[in-house]
C-alpha cells in the first residue's frame, strides 16, 4: 500500500519528566526521520510540553488510507473515545494501566480512571491493528484483552534524560553528607501507592535498626495525589527518620543525575510497574539494583540486579547490606547491570520501534 | 517467622550471580529474625506505624468534603447576613478539617 501521509499520535496526558511522554516524543521524532508527518494530540498537556502538542480536539482526520494513528494507553480517558471513533489506521501503544485496587484507596478518582482504562482497551481490541507493549508482562495483558497481534517495542528513553550530566551543587551537597558515614539508598518514581514507598520506608527502618543507622534514603519523584504524599511524610515524621529520608519532588534532569552519581543502591519496592524505567537508568548509570520481583519487574531488571520473591522489608534490607558488604558483590552487579541496561538502549529500542512500523506498514490492507 | 526464599533457578541453569546474592540474602534475613535483631514486635510496630500515618492522611480530604458539604447545607438554610455566628462556625470546620479533626456532622447540625 502507499505509505501513510502522517502516523499522528493520541495519549491521555503529557507532562514533562515522564517515562510514557517521553517515550510519546521520541517515537515522534523517529517517525519524521521515516518521512511521515507526525503530531501529538493530548487531552492534558502539562508544563513545559505547550507548544510541542496540541489538544485532541484539533485531531484532524484525513482518513484511513493516508492518516495512522497510535494510541499511547496508560489510563482511562476520553482521548480513547476520540482515537476509536477516528476513521485512520489504528495502533495501541501499551505501557500497563496501574490495577484500581492499588490506588482507589488513596486516590479515588485515578482509581475510576484505572477502571475506565481497562474497559476502554477491550473495547479497543477489536478496532486496532496491532498492539505494541514495553514488555512482555504488557503483551500478555494485551492478548488477555482481546488483541489479535502483539509486538514488544521498548521503551524510548530520550538521550538527553540519561546522559545528564550531574548537577554540581546537588552532587557536592549528597557527597558532604556520605562524609558522616552511611550509605545511601535511592528510588526514583512517582510517590504513589503501587510503588509502594512506604514499604521502601519500612525496609529503610530496618536496614538502620540492623546495620547502619546513618543510612540515608532519597525518594525522587513527584506526588501522584497529595494524600499518600501525606502519609509518607508522618510515617517518616512517626519513625523519627525525618532526617535520614529525602523527599525530592519532581527533579531537573540534572539534579536526578546527582542522585544516581551519589547513591550506593537502587531498592525498588513497587507492587507494580508495566516496565519501570528508572531501574533500566539506576542499571544503565552503574548503580546496583535490588527490587522485589512483582508485575514486569522481573523481566526488566532480569538478571542485572537482585530479584527478591518475598515483598518482605526485613529480606530486602538483608539483601541492601549483602551487596554493600560482600566484597566484590556490588562490582559484579554492576556489571551485570550494565550488560541487562544496554539490552534497553535507545538505539536497540528505535531500530525496534522503526522495524515494527515498517512490518506494519507492509501488512497493512 | 515468614517464610523466605530466593527466587528458584531454572533446572539444570547454573545460577546467575545476582540470585546467589538473593539467596544469601534469604539467610541472612533468617540470621536478623532468629538472633532478634528485628523483632516481630518492631515488625509490627513498623506495619502499625504506617496504617496510622494513612489513616490521619485519608481523614484530612475527608473532613475537607464534610466541611464543603456542611458549608453547604449552612448556607443553604440560613442567609448569612442573618446569622453570622453559624458563618463563623463554617470557618472554624474549615481550619479544624486543616488540621485533621474528627468532628461530628449532627451536632454541628443542631447548632
Amino acid at each position: 500500500m502507499t505509505p501513510p501521509e502522517r502516523i499522528d499520535q493520541v495519549i491521555p496526558a503529557i507532562i514533562e519528566h515522564d517515562a510514557v511522554s517521553n517515550h510519546t516524543f521520541e517515537a515522534q521524532r523517529l517517525l519524521r526521520e521515516m518521512g511521515v508527518g507526525s503530531e501529538i494530540y493530548a487531552r492534558i498537556v502539562g508544563p513545559g510540553c505547550a507548544g510541542r502538542v496540541r489538544p485532541v480536539e484539533e485531531l484532524p482526520s484525513t482518513g484511513a488510507d493516508r492518516q495512522w494513528l497510535i494510541y499511547q494507553s496508560s489510563i482511562g480517558s476520553p482521548a480513547a473515545d476520540v482515537f476509536a471513533r477516528h476513521r485512520g489506521h489504528k495502533l495501541l501503544d501499551y505501557h500497563n494501566i496501574t490495577p484500581a485496587e492499588l490506588v482507589e484507596r488513596w486516590i479515588p478518582p485515578l482509581g475510576a480512571e484505572a477502571r475506565l482504562g481497562r474497559r476502554q482497551l477491550t473495547q479497543l481490541a477489536p478496532l486496532v491493528a496491532a498492539g505494541f507493549a514495553d514488555s512482555a508482562y504488557n503483551a500478555a495483558e494485551l492478548t488477555a484483552a482481546g488483541f489479535a497481534r502483539t509486538r514488544v517495542v521498548p521503551l524510548l528513553v530520550e538521550t538527553a534524560n540519561v546522559e545528564a550530566p550531574p548537577d554540581a551543587a546537588v552532587l557536592a551537597r549528597l557527597v558532604a553528607s556520605k562524609q558522616a558515614g552511611g550509605s545511601d539508598w535511592l528510588f526514583v518514581g512517582q510517590l504513589a501507592p503501587h510503588k509502594a514507598q512506604h514499604d521502601l520506608i519500612k525496609a529503610f527502618a530496618c536496614y538502620r535498626r540492623a546495620y547502619d543507622e546513618r543510612a540515608r534514603l532519597h525518594l525522587v519523584g513527584r506526588e501522584m495525589g497529595q494524600t499518600y504524599k501525606d502519609a509518607l511524610r508522618r510515617y517518616v515524621a512517626s519513625l523519627g527518620l525525618g532526617a535520614a529520608v529525602e523527599l525530592t519532588g519532581s527533579v531537573a534532569s540534572g539534579t536526578l543525575a546527582a542522585y544516581f552519581a551519589a547513591a550506593d543502591v537502587f531498592v525498588c519496592c513497587s507492587e507494580h510497574e508495566g516496565f519501570c524505567a528508572p531501574v533500566v537508568e539506576a542499571m544503565h548509570r552503574r548503580v546496583p539494583v535490588v527490587a522485589i520481583a512483582r508485575a514486569a519487574l522481573p523481566e526488566t531488571v532480569g538478571n542485572g540486579g537482585v530479584l527478591l520473591e518475598e515483598r518482605d522489608p526485613v529480606l530486602v534490607a538483608a539483601a541492601v547490606h549483602t551487596v554493600l558488604a560482600t566484597p566484590g558483590a556490588r562490582e559484579m552487579l554492576v556489571e551485570a547491570g550494565a550488560i541487562q541496561a544496554a539490552k534497553y538502549g535507545l538505539e536497540s529500542a528505535r531500530s525496534a520501534f522503526r522495524e515494527v512500523i515498517r512490518a506494519e506498514l507492509a501488512a497493512a490492507p | 517467622m515468614r517464610h523466605l526464599r530466593s527466587r528458584p533457578a531454572v533446572s539444570g541453569d547454573r545460577p546467575s550471580p545476582p540470585s546467589e546474592l538473593a539467596r544469601a540474602a534469604t539467610a541472612e534475613a533468617r540470621r536478623l529474625r532468629a538472633d532478634g535483631v528485628v523483632t516481630a514486635a518492631f515488625e509490627r510496630d513498623l506495619d502499625e506505624r504506617f496504617e496510622l500515618a494513612a489513616s490521619r492522611a485519608l481523614r484530612v480530604p475527608a473532613l475537607a468534603e464534610r466541611s464543603a458539604r456542611l458549608r453547604r447545607v449552612a448556607k443553604g438554610v440560613v442567609p448569612e447576613r442573618a446569622r453570622p455566628p453559624l458563618r463563623r462556625l463554617v470557618r472554624v470546620l474549615d481550619v479544624l478539617a486543616r488540621r485533621g479533626f474528627e468532628l461530628v456532622e449532627s451536632k454541628v447540625r443542631r447548632t
